[in-house]
């Protein structure tokens, strides 16, 4: 068992770096590496489940300080999910780029990152891991070198820089405050009456991390490098890294490490519901499909932000399944718009039209989707946004309520948007013989839609084995320290 | 396996395999419409039930509502046989339907709010699927449908967050509550959204008129004009009596009064200058639920009663008027009423059906929308004791009706009447699978009108208002002399719209003398006159800009505040950093003290 | 004490190279600055901790690795655009 945990860190690491060596041999290899690598991660993170269902705190110490519980398994969970299915996509998507061992190595070393912010139990890890992941996805964001990309590439490493110095100068005042770095330690160390620092340590890395997860008005960096990627890795971005780097950060360091006030939840409260509509409106204003849902990235982010941000058992609750769902149904999303543009050619949705009529299996995977991002039931969406609006009203807050029901309704109207131009109406010139994707993307379509609709129908299972325990380890609070270190 | 939960999973899961069995659709949708119908019987005689999986719950008034969904799922299936013939996409067509089917049961039997908005909710993607996969240009009706439909569906969360909040509960009912604070009264109004935008009260109804242009008939008969009346009007009643107070002549019901009023008014002088025989009909299935609003607004047993009441007969008559109109459709290959006329000679059963239908929705008697329609008339002359405003809400619901009979001359003689035109030309009789559901709902228009008091009122409506006091004060000189006066109103406009005096001559074009059969009256610009009449003109033409629908509203605010947000996100560099830092220094400002 | 105002002034350096010059190069050299900045912090707080300063060396590492990515794409995007000047890098908006 405790085998397991660095694993999730030391698999990818070793899939990273056999992968070119390995092109070298066969030109296959590196496409059955990694579907063995994410096979094993998926495996692993059920197989957690499987044996602990409990919410214990699980930790590992060998060098680096690897901590697990709830929260970290949700993280895990969406994050082995989403990369197994957008791997089996890369399967065919990547066809049409050269290097492509070069894409595995980057893409692993993506999930590397990830995996080890989530898992770690040390913030100046969890920074190493955080600029690993970073760095991977600069260089992914550019994979295509044409010039669009490299320009989103740039921009992304600009901003994504000073944010990282913004993240990594607030390590520094908490090393200075508290001379340790361990996550659980550092509340113990916290001086009480530092409430200065300890406001402007939470401010600098509110809007480090908001970076990352692109809340407004840290979001500028997004749309470019969601657009530019390509598709399976602005699947990957959107469905989970903004949420590993981003939100996991934040959510961990404000609950469990700082504690979290009701003015710094009235903040998150703020970006939130900032973020809902700020997003949701400029997607309305979008024709490329992919900056379309970049745009959603922002909102739907929002959306989880707005639940954390509430500190109460239901808001977090909805916040946390709401980050689940939307891994699924974005990253599916990013999936549909990748497998128009490799069909037809275009992300342009006036350029688009009656793509139900030939691209079947994409058209009705996307459908499910958009209707799940909308939060119509039967969905997953659904009872997330529920949940959310429900635990706004709960606390009080009718006016975030009503921007946050105001944000679905922008929300449905986009993707109807999307379902009327792309797969509704006549079918264009030239797209007569149009074929639907290759079965590889297919298959992980169809699947991510299938779970959409399955979460949405199980939901008390999905609610009581994966969400319950991420909300219950975040409600402890401070009390995490004491989950760990043991003592009073 | 209890009564409810297979009248709520049945369909659903029928209706995945019509997806993958495309040939067999249509014979498992009807079986499963008719199983289902035999099924709804079965839980209309029972009564009371109660299914503990999902916590369903049926009593007299929701089994009897899911009786007539039931019914009208199965006429509206057998009609699709032959209507439908040779379209596209059929599997999925079959299998929308029955999903719808599912969804209603399930939003009908919920017994707490959750159920009740997932299975409402539900029921939004048949509606825009089977909306657009009429034609390839019917995509824009539907997106605006599933908007206005989905939204208020959104809306509805509000209202139901903040009675959880207020009776910790998630019951439907047991305890209403008053409508005596501001909380209360925005969550009335957020459910009643929800409602009115299912049953297109104003001003959530423009999805209706959009999409009549380009669904089906029979998906216009299945949905906005049955199922989704009695769905919307069903949940108006419950929030009304079961989840809130409405106390006669209170501000709520006032406003309630007011809506219907207006919905009856404008939506049927929306209707007057149609010229295409589903848009037409379409605004007279939102007019209509106006009367049904009025009816359950005053708050008074006797208009709560008409209310309901009305809402069966409403989904009679309308559904028989739309698949009437299908029928045409499918005859004449348009609905345009400038190229129909003279089908009378032709159709004689849809024409009869037709006819019954049209005096039905406009209050004549001995059909049933004259019994309802006066029930309601009575209950706001009653009110009058209590409001002084109630002679307001009578002329609007006498103009409508007036306006309604005037609308229905037109629309009769222009499909029916008058010469037959010649891109149509000579037609038969639909198939007996199209006619037999036409005839089946002209029929009960009949017999709910003449056996009023002894079949529906008795079993349908009354058990549903359990407050029930009815003392028998009918007044029939009243409302005989209300109906009259309606008529005459009626025929008064009826002949200024006409022309004074008729002299009979022979028509002649460059010298030659035309026969008889090539001068065509169509019915269609009878009332054109009044769209430029000084003051509605105006109205008029404000509301062909779109100025009164609030999906266009909507969509305009959120265009310019995004157009504004997308200038600012010009691409520089510099630009981003700026919004990056100052973000920090407010966090700094709002949190470093 | 006197580190910690060079800790700043570089700062603010950095900061102003990046947020105001147009020119790749130099808005790389300002995220270097900022990085050494950071890192000087680092080590004129490792007294506080004890002398204990692994953590300035790795600051360092991360952001050596940033500055190669910033380099490879810089030139890269020369050969695309056929300049540095950031502000005419300006296809992706809206």
């Amino acid at each position: 068992m405790n085998i397991l945990l660095p694993l999730f860190i030391i698999v990818p690491l070793a899939a990273a770096f056999i992968m070119i060596p390995a092109a070298r041999l066969s030109r296959k290899l590196p496409e059955i590496i990694s579907f063995l690598a994410t096979l094993y991660l998926l495996g692993a993170t059920i197989a957690l489940y499987w044996s602990r269902p409990s919410n214990l705190m699980l930790q590992y110490k060998f060098g680096v300080n690897l901590v697990l519980d709830g929260l970290s398994q949700l993280l895990l969970l969406a994050v082995t999910v989403v990369a197994f299915f957008v791997t089996i996509y890369s399967f065919s998507y990547m066809q049409k780029y050269t290097g492509r061992e070069k894409y595995y190595t980057l893409y692993f070393l993506m999930l590397a990152g990830m995996a080890g912010v989530i898992l770690t139990g040390d913030l100046f890890s969890l920074f190493v891991f955080l600029e690993m992941a970073a760095i991977s996805t600069y260089a992914l964001v550019a994979f295509g070198t044409q010039a669009e990309e490299l320009e989103a590439s740039i921009r992304y490493l600009i901003i994504g820089s000073v944010a990282s110095l913004m993240i990594l100068f607030g390590i520094g005042l908490v090393y200075a405050l508290t001379g340790t770095s361990n996550l659980a330690e550092i509340s113990r160390h916290l001086p009480a009456n530092a409430n200065f620092a300890k406001g402007f340590i939470t401010a600098l890395f509110l809007a480090g991390f908001g970076m990352k997860a692109a809340l407004v008005p840290f979001h500028s960096w997004l749309p470019d490098a969601h657009t530019a990627a390509p598709a399976p890795i602005s699947a990957t971005l959107s469905g989970v890294l903004i949420k590993a780097l981003g939100i996991y950060a934040i959510v961990r360091i404000i609950y469990n490490v700082l504690g979290i006030s009701p003015q710094i939840s009235l903040i998150l409260m703020v970006l939130g519901i900032v973020s809902i509509l700020a997003g949701v409106l400029l997607a309305l204003w979008q024709w490329d499909f992919k900056r379309l849902l970049a745009y959603h990235s922002i909102s739907q982010i929002g959306y989880v932000v707005l639940g954390v941000g509430l500190a109460t058992p239901l808001g977090i609750m909805g916040g946390l399944f709401h980050l689940l769902n939307h891994a699924i149904f974005k990253s599916l999303l990013f999936l549909n718009a990748g497998a128009i543009e490799h069909q037809a050619g275009t992300r342009d949705l006036k350029q688009m039209g009656g793509l139900s009529r030939k691209m079947p299996v994409t058209a009705a995977t996307s459908l499910i989707a958009s209707m799940s991002i909308a939060g119509v039931p039967p969905f997953n969406g659904f009872w997330s946004k529920l949940f959310i609006i429900l635990a706004c009203i709960q606390a009080g807050k009718l006016w975030f309520a009503l921007a946050a029901i105001i944000g679905s309704i922008l929300t449905l109207s986009s993707f109807l948007k999307v379902q009327k131009y792309a797969f509704f109406e006549k079918v264009k010139q030239g797209f007569e013989d149009l074929r639907d994707a290759p079965w590889p993307m297919c298959a992980a379509m169809i699947v991510l839609a299938l779970l959409c609709l399955l979460v949405g129908l199980l939901l008390p299972y999905a609610v009581g084995i994966v969400i319950n325990p991420a909300v219950v380890a975040l409600m402890n609070g401070l009390g995490y320290s004491r989950m760990i270190l043991g003592g009073q | 396996m209890n009564d409810l939960t297979i009248a709520v999973f049945a369909p659903l899961i029928m209706a995945l395999l019509c997806f993958v069995f495309k040939r067999a659709a249509k014979w498992l949708a009807l079986l499963v419409s008719l199983g289902i119908f035999t099924l709804a019987i079965k839980i209309f005689l029972a009564g009371q039930l109660v299914s503990q999986f999902l916590s369903l719950r049926a009593y007299p008034f929701s089994a009897g509502i899911f009786l007539a969904a039931a019914f009208f799922t199965l006429l509206i299936t057998l009609y699709s046989f032959k209507y439908m013939e040779g379209k596209e996409r059929l599997g999925e067509y079959y299998a929308y339907i029955l999903i719808t089917l599912g969804s209603a049961a399930g939003a009908l039997f919920a017994a707490d709010f959750l159920n009740l908005l997932f299975f409402w909710g539900m029921m939004g993607i048949p509606l825009y699927m089977l909306i657009g996969i009429g034609s390839s240009a019917g995509a824009g009706a539907a997106k605006k449908t599933l908007i206005l439909v989905g939204g208020a569906d959104a809306m509805m969360i509000m209202g139901i967050g903040i009675v959880w909040v207020m009776t910790r509960s998630l019951q439907i009912g047991p305890s209403p509550l008053p409508l005596n604070n501001v909380y209360s009264i925005v969550a009335f109004l957020a459910l009643a959204a929800g409602a009115f935008a299912k049953a297109g009260v104003m001003p959530f109804h423009s999805w209706i008129p959009d999409s009549a242009e380009f669904a089906p008939a029979s998906v216009m008969a299945l949905l906005p004009a049955s199922l989704d009346k009695l769905l919307g009007i069903y949940l108006f009643s419950r929030i009304c009596f079961d989840v809130f107070q409405i106390v006669p002549n209170s501000p709520v019901s006032l406003f309630l009064l007011a809506c219907g009023s207006i919905t009856i008014i404008a939506a049927v002088m929306g209707a007057l200058v149609q010229h295409d025989l589903k848009k037409l009909l379409s605004f007279h299935a939102v007019s209509q639920v106006g009367y049904m609003v009025l009816g359950i607004g005053t708050g008074t047993p006797l208009g709560v009663a008409g209310g309901i009441f009305h809402m069966f007969n409403h989904a009679i008559y309308k559904s028989c008027l739309f698949l009437c109109g299908g029928a045409v459709e499918q005859k004449a290959g348009t609905t345009d009423l400038e190229k129909l006329g003279g089908l009378a000679k032709f159709m004689p059963i849809t024409f009869t059906a037709f006819l019954i239908a049209a005096l039905s929705i406009s209050g004549v008697p001995p059909f049933n929308g004259f019994i309802s329609k006066w029930m309601i008339y009575q209950a706001i002359v009653q009110l009058g004791k209590i409001s002084p405003y109630w002679i307001i809400w009578l002329v609007a619901a006498m103009f409508g009706s007036a306006f309604t009979l005037a609308s229905f001359v037109k629309l009769t003689h222009a499909v029916f009447l008058g010469q037959w035109s010649e891109t149509t030309g000579k037609t038969r009789e639909v198939s007996w699978m199209m006619w037999l559901p036409l005839a089946v709902l002209a029929a009960l228009c009949v017999v709910f009108g003449l056996l009023a008091a002894q079949i529906p009122l008795k079993y349908l409506v009354f058990p549903n208002i359990q407050f029930y006091r009815f003392t028998g004060v009918w007044e029939p000189g009243m409302a005989t002399l209300l109906l009259l006066s309606g008529l005459l109103l009626g025929l008064l406009i009826y002949a200024l719209g006409r022309v004074k005096k008729v002299t009979v001559k022979p028509a002649f074009t460059g010298g030659e003398l035309l026969k008889e059969e090539e001068i065509k009256v169509t019915g269609n610009e009878f009332y054109d006159s009044i769209k430029s009449w000084g003051p509605l003109n105006l109205i008029y033409k404000t509301a062909e800009k779109k100025y009164f629908d609030v999906y266009e509203l909507g969509r305009q605010a959120a265009f310019a505040v995004a157009g504004w947000l997308s200038w600012l996100h010009n691409g520089l560099l510099q630009t981003y950093l700026v919004w990056l830092l100052m973000g920090l220094v407010v966090l700094l400002l709002f949190l470093a003290r | 004490m006197m580190t910690f105002f060079v800790a700043a002034l570089l700062l603010s350096i950095g900061l102003y190279c990046v947020a105001v010059k147009r020119d790749l190069i130099k808005i790389a050299i300002g995220i270097i600055i900022m990085e050494y900045a950071i890192t000087l912090f680092f080590v004129a707080s490792a007294p506080w901790r004890g002398g204990e300063d692994y953590l300035a060396q790795v600051a360092a590492l991360t952001g050596l690795a940033t500055t190669i990515v910033i380099v490879a794409l810089v030139r890269r995007l020369y050969g695309r655009y056929g300049t540095l000047d950031i502000s005419q890098m300006r296809r992706l908006k809206g």
